[in-house]
């Protein structure tokens, strides 16, 4: 019955999904690049377009713009579609979308390199490309929520709450911390100045984690964990309180960013109180989707996508525990710029988001394009274990590079002087950022291995899926 | 529609989650937006030369501040390291800030106080030669790319509208000052510039 195709827009789906694929190898390449230049410099080859500095928001940006917007675009046009047995509400509006948000992601790609950057981080693209970016998202906007408003189903389904959230309060947060005066056609000055500017900075900073990686994702995985593990959410209280918790919190964390600087101390204490009241909604959120997939323990047992899925949920119970942790003032004395950091995102950007990606794409690629089974299930368990390989070793490598060159920047002599310069931290952390590199490749050697699979499972005959589902 | 909630009502959906998103704007980020007087009653900050604007331009522009905090913190070894903490009021013409969130090099807050400029360019040409294992990249073409000074009296004035108290003469002699500089004499210039503004107010 291929016509379950026909009943949904599912063209631009696929265009947005592979899309996704591609930027989550690029940017991840990119990422294992920079970590070879920080244990050899020299693989920067003195060149002004692919040193360190230029190289490096065009990771991030590749990563969070690239990978994840399009994967999240893909899939909530999807699932906006299935929950409520419509259509999208304008297919041509859908196109502007796709065409749009490639064309931000072009213009990333050469401008970064440039050197063309405001400078704040997760949103250092200038700003004609800035108005570009609130242009498409408005257009997204419409589109998905014009979409739930002409949807044939009464309830509106829980992974489309959290995608609504997702569009609305990245809007929010986007447009404020890019305020910007030009002064010509690449270069601005943002509006705030100083420790304004650093609030509204990691107000968005922290948001994007919590909107795009966090609560995006969430809406993604209300979806495809039900259906992988074909069993309905674990309990729908526990989802509603997730979703308020969530949208009620998040928001106010990003100032823990700022604990011991120049800010006002209040401004750091709400940081700090709200992060470790995110720890409740997180980890129940966790264990409703964790519920789900132990409902089916059978298919659990053999099926490497719901292991993945399972992996991504256990990485995000990690990375919401650490968070808070680091949140604290005496761990943040420590932790503060440290690798630890870097460590912390990326236990949650390659086990989470990484993860609960990899699990959408083996679980949704081959049904998108009406196939029944992977191509090579050997393959996925190869992936499965290069993946999780990588991460903890990434993970393993920055918490020792991190937590030692913290307690050396600050360890002091009996007499007060400092008992260690900044070089030598530097040196005791080095063998760790090999490590560090190491993992990465491997993680990337994995995305490779999943995008050849699922070429080689879209590309061969076989029989067409009942339902695209 | 009152009978309804989020979970049936797209319009519900939306507006109550701009709400419940938003009170942190009301309590955290519109306070601190408006205490930009107070702020600077008590700065010492002083603003950037036209040359020191077209460096710190430059050091964002190469990135400077994914690797190099400038935000000292409170804390005894820090201040032992590198200077003098960051006060509120030491960043009011930074727009916008370069705190940073990583410290891959050191902490540059009071960097123009260590090091001759003689030190920063060769260091700048080749870190290793003065540093045998930085990980920092080389930029030799810095010192090879020369300014023309067209932009900066568009920066100058965008800035002074946004409140640095340049006046009208700096702003019309800003474009001598800067062309025919190398981008890496201009880079020096803001290195050297950095924390000493707030040099008399010394910790004792």
């Amino acid at each position: 019955m291929s016509q379950g195709m026909e009943l949904y827009d599912v063209k631009v789906v696929r265009y947005f999904i592979v899309a996704a694929v591609a930027w989550s190898i690029a940017g991840m390449f990119i990422g294992v690049v920079l970590a070879a230049q920080l244990y050899w410099p020299v693989l920067n080859f003195d060149s002004e377009y692919i040193q360190f500095g230029r190289l490096r928001p065009l990771h991030t940006s590749g990563v969070i713009y690239g990978f994840v917007v399009n994967m999240l675009m893909g899939t909530s046009l999807y699932i906006v579609q299935r929950t409520g047995q419509t259509k999208l509400f304008n297919q041509s509006l859908s196109w502007m979308v796709f065409w749009g948000w490639q064309l931000v992601l072009f213009l990333a790609l050469v401008t970064l390199p440039m050197g063309y950057t405001s400078s704040k981080e997760y949103a250092e693209l200038e700003w004609p490309i800035d108005l570009l970016i609130v242009l498409v998202w408005v257009l997204y906007a419409v589109l998905f929520f014009g979409t739930i408003a002409k949807r044939k189903v009464n309830h509106i389904f829980v992974a489309n709450w959290f995608f609504g959230a997702f569009i609305i309060v990245v809007a929010l947060i986007f447009i404020l911390n890019n305020l910007a005066m030009p002064v010509s056609l690449m270069k601005s000055y943002s509006v705030f100045a100083g420790a304004q500017d650093a609030i509204v900075q990691w107000w968005w900073g922290h948001n994007a984690v919590g909107f795009l990686l966090t609560a995006g994702i969430i809406g993604m995985n209300y979806y495809f964990i039900p259906k992988l593990s074909e069993r309905p959410i674990y309990s729908y209280r526990l989802s509603v309180i997730h979703f308020w918790g969530l949208v009620g919190f998040y928001t106010w964390a990003g100032t823990h960013h700022l604990v011991y600087s120049s800010v006002p101390v209040w401004v750091q204490n709400i940081g700090i109180v709200m992060s470790l009241i995110l720890w409740l909604p997180s980890w129940a959120g966790a264990f409703n989707s964790a519920m789900t997939l132990l409902q089916n323990k059978e298919k659990l047992k053999t099926d490497y996508i719901m292991w993945f899925f399972m992996s991504a949920i256990l990485y995000y119970c990690l990375a919401t525990f650490e968070g808070p942790l680091l949140a604290i003032r005496w761990f943040n004395m420590v932790a503060h710029n440290t690798e630890w950091i870097i460590g912390h995102v990326h236990s949650a950007a390659l086990g989470w988001v990484g993860m609960s990606g990899i699990a959408t794409f083996y679980y949704f690629i081959p049904r998108l394009w009406g196939k029944t089974q992977l191509w090579s299930n050997r393959m996925l368990k190869w992936h499965f274990w290069l993946a999780h390989v990588g991460v903890a070793l990434y993970a393993i490598a920055l918490w020792v590079a991190g937590i030692g060159e913290g307690y050396m920047w600050l360890a002091q002599q009996e007499n007060g002087s400092l008992a260690y310069s900044f070089v030598e931290a530097m040196d005791f952390k080095a063998p760790w950022l090999f490590v560090r590199f190491f993992g990465g490749a491997c993680f990337v050697l994995g995305l490779l291995l999943m995008a050849f699979n699922l070429y080689k499972t879209v590309s061969q005959e076989q029989g067409e899926v009942a339902d695209a589902n | 529609m009152l009978t309804k909630d989020f979970t049936h009502s797209v319009v519900i959906l939306i507006i109550s989650t701009i709400v419940v998103a938003s009170f942190s704007i009301l309590v955290l980020i519109v306070p601190n937006l408006v205490r930009t007087d107070e702020i600077r009653a008590t700065s010492l900050a002083k603003p950037l030369t036209a040359l020191e604007v077209a460096g710190r331009d430059i050091y964002i522009s190469e990135g400077c501040h994914v690797c190099h905090t400038q935000m000292v913190r409170g804390i005894e070894p820090e201040i032992k390291r590198d200077g003098r903490a960051n006060k509120e009021g030491d960043d009011i013409y930074e727009f916008p800030n370069l705190w940073g969130s990583k410290r891959t090099g050191p902490d540059l807050t009071n960097l123009g106080r260590k090091y001759s400029a003689q030190w920063q360019r060769l260091h700048l040409i080749d870190p290793r030669q003065v540093v045998p294992t930085s990980l920092m990249p080389a930029y030799p073409w810095l010192f090879k790319q020369v300014l023309s000074g067209d932009d900066i009296e568009n920066k100058m004035r965008v800035l002074k509208g946004l409140g640095v108290p340049y006046t009208e003469n700096e702003i019309e002699r800003s474009r001598l000052a800067v062309k025919g500089v190398t981008k890496g004499e201009a880079l020096v210039h803001y290195l050297q510039s950095l924390g000493n503004d707030t040099a008399s107010d010394q910790e004792r």
